[in-house]
């Protein structure tokens, strides 16, 4: 039970992180991005792209931090992968979102996200193959909490959950501190108030893949540390990412953040009572039960 | 009317001329409009529902597709637009609903519209505190808590903190109750005096021309009447039409 517990937070955490980008995306630019998982693998492989070319470049920074299986040069590719992430973002949306906003409607860009979530896929399939991968050959052992209530923690996951927690302040504090935050949550209420209110409404979408893909990114590698990468994460993640979106209501960033934790611990805890075999229809079951007791989701506005 | 010379002056602040304008291309709302707003100076414009009094306005700060005619703002044009650089270029929009943004509190959304002045943006949003008493004490709780009277204000001082030389106003008291409608008009020339133009889109016409200087009477997109806001007041016609006001039948 505790073990659940645990596990349940730290997909949570890893949810909310991913479900932030997709919220903000779904209300600001009014479509359901069904490829927003992909940037969490894009994130995921290009730390491991940079781990390993860092690696190479710099034999030193292999050095490992105690206890957790994260070297140096996995810290760093972390910040590099968050860039590459965004600037990903950005260049979808250049290539694919922007012209389709101008010229199509709204089911068009639903469409074209299925698209660009199996191009993205295919290529990360292309580049690094096909099979599972991890950031580090060695294992990790996790450490015994407790054996009565039967708890193991892996200093990885501590890590995890560490990381979450101060990108989640970050963001908090840069919603609800600073001008640029409040923009954010303007554009993201009302869009035409936002720009006659004299916000440039092209430069806060670019800043909203920017951070959404950053995120996203972060989400990516938590993931995979706790896990495993593989070119198909982003498709076994679609569903929790958006189940955790619309319980907290689309468009509220908290309400993403605690859709997250709700996802993750309710797919956790329902292993004691269902078949594991049957985990996956645990978001669907969520996202029914959101629609029909509340339609706009915890934090979300009526329409 | 006066109408200002041609040539001479530096002309009114707002002119706009032969404006073609809608939300789908190729099917204008605004069909051929001609207004002018002079500094300092309050203009309502009344008509008939689908008249294209938003749209106008909507237009002026550049939330509709303008496919004719032209904008000019203290003289140079500023059709095509985009509304965030009309922001900057002064022009203060308060739309009829959705005006504050409401998961902000009534402080952010302050600091957020002053973010376009260059200058001293905490002073300004002070000045609007002092401006609006209500709004002071209410600062740090969110705009969506507000009542409809205090939403119109903080609306309104939204659109003021930025120092506009030209605000538009969509329906100002719609839905505010007679005192709360008063204190807005009152408001509105306050506003002018300090040599702000203001452009008013009013379904209550009679209280919206009895504070303006002048008034455009639009039907079907175009120019109907014109005058200044006395002679409006009191014309028969437009008291039948628009105003509601029902002619003495003489017995």
């Amino acid at each position: 039970m505790i073990q659940s517990l645990f596990d349940g937070i730290l997909v949570g955490a890893i949810l909310s992180l991913g479900a932030i980008g997709l919220t903000m995306i779904m209300h600001i630019l009014r479509f359901a991005n069904f490829s927003h998982a992909e940037l969490l693998s894009i994130g995921a492989y290009s730390a491991l792209a940079f781990d390993g070319l860092l690696q190479a470049l710099v034999p030193a920074l292999a050095q490992k931090f105690p206890a957790l299986s994260l070297t140096v040069s996995l810290l760093i590719a972390i910040v590099l992968a968050m860039a590459m992430t965004g600037l990903s973002a950005i260049a979808i949306d250049r290539l694919v979102f922007r012209r389709l906003r101008e010229n199509a409607g709204p089911l068009t860009m639903v469409f074209a996200s299925f698209g660009v979530a199996l191009i993205v896929r295919n290529v990360i399939g292309l580049i690094f193959g096909l099979r599972a991968q991890h950031y580090g050959s060695d294992i990790a052992f996790a450490i015994l909490v407790s054996a009565d209530p039967f708890l193991l923690i892996k200093p990885d996951q501590l890590f995890v959950l560490g990381v979450t927690l101060v990108l989640m302040l970050a963001l908090h504090l840069t919603l609800s501190r600073t001008p640029f935050g409040f923009a954010l949550r303007a554009v993201s209420e009302n869009p035409v108030l936002a720009q006659v209110n004299g916000i440039n409404l092209n430069r806060m979408i670019r800043m909203t893949w920017i951070i959404g893909g950053a995120i996203a990114a972060v989400a990516g590698i938590l993931y995979a540390l706790n896990n495993q990468l593989s070119p198909v994460m982003g498709r076994d993640l679609t569903l929790s990412l958006f189940a955790a979106a619309i319980v907290g209501g689309i468009g509220s960033i908290y309400g993403a953040v605690l859709g997250g934790f709700l996802v993750g611990l309710a797919s956790s805890l329902a292993l004691l009572v269902v078949p594991a075999g049957y985990n996956p229809a645990i978001p669907f079951l969520i996202i029914l039960v959101t629609l029909y007791l509340r339609p706009n989701g915890l934090f979300g506005e009526a329409r | 009317m006066i109408e200002h010379p041609a040539n001479g002056s530096p002309g009114p602040h707002l002119q706009v001329r032969g404006l073609i304008a809608g939300y789908v291309p190729g099917l204008p709302i605004v069909r051929d409009l001609s207004v002018h707003v002079g500094a300092g100076e309050i203009v309502t414009i009344i008509g008939p529902n689908g008249a294209g009094k938003s749209t106008l306005i909507k237009a002026i700060a550049g939330l509709v597709v303008i496919e004719g005619g032209e904008i000019r703002l203290g003289g140079s044009d500023i059709s095509g637009a985009r509304p965030d650089q009309l922001a900057d270029h002064g022009i203060a929009y308060v739309p009829q609903s959705a005006n504050v943004f409401q998961t902000l509190t009534v402080q952010q959304n302050l600091v957020l519209a002053s973010q376009r002045l260059a200058g001293n943006r905490e002073g300004r949003v002070e000045a609007m505190f002092d401006l609006f008493a209500d709004l002071r004490e209410r600062r740090a709780i969110r705009a969506g808590g507000l009542s409809g009277g205090q939403r119109q204000m903080l609306a309104i001082a939204m659109a003021l903190v930025a120092e506009p030389t030209l605000v538009l106003m969509d329906e100002p008291t719609a839905g505010l109750s007679p005192r709360a409608a008063q204190e807005v008009l009152a408001l509105i020339r306050s506003i002018a005096a300090e040599g702000v133009s203001v452009l008013l889109v009013e379904q209550n016409a009679k209280a919206a021309l009895r504070i303006s200087d002048r008034a455009y009477v639009l039907a079907e997109g175009r120019n109907q009447l014109q005058g200044a806001a006395v002679d409006l007041l009191n014309d028969p016609l437009v008291g039948e039409i628009y105003l509601g006001v029902r002619r003495t039948v003489p017995s």
